[in-house]
């Protein structure tokens, strides 16, 4: 059946008028940008740093990471390949202090990679772009990640140069730390899920501890467990309600 | 720390002994630390192998600090101690307890708390909850009158005195 004529004439309106809208939207986007960052840079904005600014204000739009560093270039998730196998493992207390960390800081480092026949290998970066595939998983919008180029002249030399940018050569003075969080008045508590440069959990010695001090008496509950089939709630939860009335009687229930 | 002029510790999870190293460094008394691990270390002087075994038998009475900190709940270890009849009175515990969030507790201190396996096997998960509430019972039970201790994110560290003992 063909089309009435005037409806088609309706659409084609409606479309334009949808199309002007969208230029209109591009244009206030392009200057608002570009108000932002002027004052900064003046004529001269970075090339990319307005796509970041761009990719920033997409991501306050749904759930998002930040990006809070520039790199040489930028890259999908997807474009950058694992390369250092299984030489670090993320335990599950670091991948989620690494979560909390991007989380409240953003994506504050660009990725090194190694760029061979048209692959970009990571050299360092391999746990945070693990926890963004988590963050991913989760609903969170990737943006294009900012990436610094290492040159390597084979896959050899890019190993041995991915296992030196994966050591950690200085140690941590306890007391050096100590001072530093003090000075810029971090919050420990913050620093605790989000770093483990030391065990803050157990070294730092001036922490102030919330100590708690209690008596402890011993002593024995009586418990009834209850299990049924789902359908027979309705029929006894008058007398459940009934029971719990009672004083002392404390109620509690498990999930399936 | 108890107040006296030497110390003597017994360090249940060792490792390779660094917090005690360094309180040491730090105190101005004498401790003398022995360590049981179940793994060996290079240059590293302690018991190695199962610290329950080494509990059931070693003589207590020399410690006045019991240092039990575990990755998680030492219970057994305290269950062993508790049964050591040369455990004596005054003796210092620091305990570390650690339980992931609905984290298995042991049926036996549940037991004190009067839950029975039956019930446990039946939906462990409902039984799980405040373990530490649960774990300081089982210390009431134990004749522990007060306890002192804080607690970060999942991790309390507590420390109590032995007020009364079996010998």
């Amino acid at each position: 059946m063909a089309f009435p004529a005037h409806h088609r004439r309706d659409i084609f309106c409606l479309g334009n008028n949808i199309r002007r809208k969208r230029e209109e939207i591009r244009e206030n986007v392009y200057k608002y940008i570009y108000k932002k960052l002027e004052p900064i840079h003046g004529d001269n904005v970075p090339h990319g740093l307005a796509s970041i600014e761009l990719c920033n204000m997409e991501m306050d739009l749904m759930k998002s990471i930040q990006i809070a560093c520039k790199g040489a270039g930028l890259k999908s998730i997807e474009e950058l390949k694992e390369f250092q196998g299984e030489i670090k493992k993320l335990t599950p207390q670091n991948y989620q202090k690494l979560k909390n960390t991007i989380l409240n800081n953003g994506f504050s480092a660009p990725i090194f990679i190694w760029l061979h026949e048209n692959k970009n290998y990571i050299l360092d970066g391999h746990q945070r772009i693990k926890v963004l595939q988590g963050l991913q998983k989760e609903g969170y919008k990737i943006p294009l990640l900012p990436v610094d180029y290492i040159y390597a002249k084979s896959k050899k030399e890019a190993k041995r140069k991915l296992l030196s940018l994966a050591s950690i050569y200085g140690l941590g003075d306890k007391n050096a730390i100590e001072t530093f969080i003090e000075e810029s008045k971090l919050d420990i508590n913050e620093l605790i899920n989000e770093t483990n440069i030391i065990d803050v959990d157990r070294d730092i010695k001036s922490i102030d501890y919330d100590y708690i001090e209690e008596n402890i008496k011993p002593f024995k509950r009586t418990h009834i467990l209850l299990s049924f089939p789902p359908e027979k709630l309705t029929q006894i939860k008058p007398y459940i309600e009934k029971i719990i009335e009672i004083k002392g009687v404390e109620y509690e229930q498990a999930s399936n | 720390m108890p107040d006296k002029d030497e110390l003597n510790v017994l360090d249940v999870y060792h490792g390779k002994g660094l917090i005690w190293k360094s309180i040491i460094n730090q105190s101005s008394k004498k401790i003398n630390v022995l360590g049981i691990d179940e793994k060996g270390y290079d240059g590293i002087i302690q018991l190695k192998g199962d610290n329950v075994k080494f509990l059931k038998h070693i003589d207590l009475s020399m410690y006045d600090i019991i240092d039990l900190d575990a990755y998680g709940i030492p219970f057994k270890q305290l269950e062993t101690i508790f049964n050591n009849h040369t455990l004596k009175k005054e003796t210092t515990f620091f305990i570390t307890f650690i339980q992931q969030y609905h984290g298995a507790l042991q049926y036996k201190l549940l037991n004190y708390y009067g839950y029975s396996s039956k019930m446990i096997k039946k939906i462990p998960t409902l039984f799980y909850k405040n373990g530490f509430d649960k774990f300081k019972n089982y210390l009431a039970f134990k004749n522990i009158k007060s306890i002192k201790y804080y607690r970060i994110n999942n991790k309390y560290y507590a420390t109590f005195k032995i007020n009364s003992c079996k010998n």
